[in-house]
């Protein structure tokens, strides 16, 4: 079970900004998943319940949504959510898809409680990363070329072009 | 009081995932093909670590990192072959990037392995079809060992691993005769989730599949450092012998 290492990351994410906010508290920690994310919701709150003890995220209420498994086909174009993990696409059988959704373990957002000061302005701006949301899967990238793409395979076939 | 939302939108795993593709791409610049061996307990990772040492016989630099949640067992195994170094989990189910990190230091200071002219480099992971396919250790190529023994419906019961390896390796095929296992449809179930998976079939302990399973790898490295194929005529290198490439008995 790996959801403990997760959970422990996503904890240390969460209390850092916290921390760069100011914030008195945690309110709420809104994560995704889907069918393809390698986690077990139960696992994920499980662990939750027990590591958030003595960290800023005590008492926080986790948020767990579960989101389909989606694909964009890279030959017509269809999108459409993949069933029993049969990765071809719906309308015209293509192997090549790109998965939008449902392969990420993703931290949403983060509500926290602030002390009513003004804000010092220190570590309010979001850094490059936080802003730009990029994220698994490398959905930058698109389908251009024969290569079915998908993580490390992908970035392989980057390289290699 | 008051509250305020902050938008993070990233996966929790990213800034390990921006720290493997950073090694990949290191270890691509140095023409190393970096290859993360996953399979259930016992399917034949070490086994095909060593026919594969064997087969090569010291002709391709290669070196094995090898994860365990106790024991140094398997680098033991292969430590007359090539050089390699224990991973140590300490009870975790899965290798993640620090530790192979650390690893790979080791490898330097206590093998001495030089990594710039390293041309492979093998990941065994921890025996676990489940979490090892969360974790990114910076390879180029995934390779999942599915042993005859295991049965011909495991793809489809651990999709994510085998939706995210490149390789699907049938291990122990000298079994086959023995047990109620298709080839043919462990493949077709394994396509399914990843179409452009590549099967090979190999037996450690007969040696056979090796010289196919080793033929793959160095074509996956030529892909990797954008060389020319090379002309057959590297037969003659080979052990005359198949069953030099198997396991001791
Ligand atoms: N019949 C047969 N047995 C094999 C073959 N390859 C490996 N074995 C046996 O299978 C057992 C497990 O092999 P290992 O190489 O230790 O498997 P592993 O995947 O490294 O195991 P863990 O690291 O513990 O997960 C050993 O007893 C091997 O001798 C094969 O091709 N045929
Ligand atoms: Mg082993
Ligand atoms: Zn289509």
């Amino acid at each position: 079970m790996h959801e403990t290492s997760l959970v422990a990351a996503l904890l240390r994410q969460v209390a850092r900004l916290a921390r760069e906010h100011r914030a008195a508290a945690v309110e709420e920690i809104r994560v995704e998943m889907g069918p393809l994310s390698g986690v077990e919701r139960p696992l994920i709150e499980l662990a939750f319940a027990e590591l958030a003890d003595g960290t800023v995220c005590r008492g926080a209420r986790l948020r767990v949504e579960e989101v389909p498994l989606e694909a964009v086909c890279c030959d017509c174009g269809a999108r459409f959510e993949i069933q029993r993990f049969r990765f071809r696409c719906r309308r015209c059988d293509s192997p090549r898809l790109e998965v939008l959704r449902g392969d990420a373990f993703r931290l949403v957002d983060v509500v926290l409680r602030t002390h009513d000061v003004a804000d010092s302005g220190c570590g309010a701006v979001p850094r490059a990363e936080e802003r730009s949301g990029w994220s698994v899967g490398g959905r930058r990238s698109g389908c251009d070329d024969g290569i079915v793409r998908r993580g490390r395979s992908e970035r392989d076939a980057e390289r290699r072009s | 009081m008051s509250t305020k939302t902050i938008h993070v939108g990233r996966d929790v795993r990213a800034e390990l995932q921006r720290r493997a593709a950073e090694l990949r791409s290191t270890f691509a610049g140095r023409g190393t093909l970096v290859v993360n061996v996953v399979s259930s307990p016992g399917a034949g990772k070490t086994s095909l670590l060593q026919a594969t040492a064997r087969w090569w016989g010291g002709r391709r630099r290669m070196a094995v990192l090898v994860g365990d949640l106790a024991t140094d067992r398997d680098a033991q195994r292969l430590a007359p072959l090539c050089p390699v170094e224990q991973l140590t989990t300490g009870g975790a189910c899965h290798l993640e990037i620090p530790l192979l990190e650390r690893g790979l230091e080791r490898l330097v200071s206590h093998q001495g392995v030089d990594l710039e002219g390293l041309e492979f480099l093998f990941v065994e992971n921890v025996g676990n079809l489940v979490c090892p396919a969360s974790h990114d250790l910076a390879e180029h190529l995934r390779v999942v060992l599915l042993s005859a023994t295991e049965g011909d419906d495991k793809p489809g019961k651990y999709p994510k691993m085998f939706r995210t390896a490149d390789a699907l390796v049938i291990t122990k095929i000298d079994l086959l005769p023995h047990v109620p296992f298709s080839v043919e449809a462990a493949a077709e179930d394994a396509r399914r989730i990843r179409p452009d998976v590549e099967v090979l079939s190999v037996s450690p302990l007969t040696g056979e599949g090796v010289p196919e399973w080793c033929a793959y790898l160095e074509h996956r490295r030529r892909l990797l450092v954008g060389a020319p194929a090379v002309a057959d005529g590297r037969e003659e290198e080979r052990p005359s012998d198949p069953v030099d490439a198997g396991l001791p008995r």
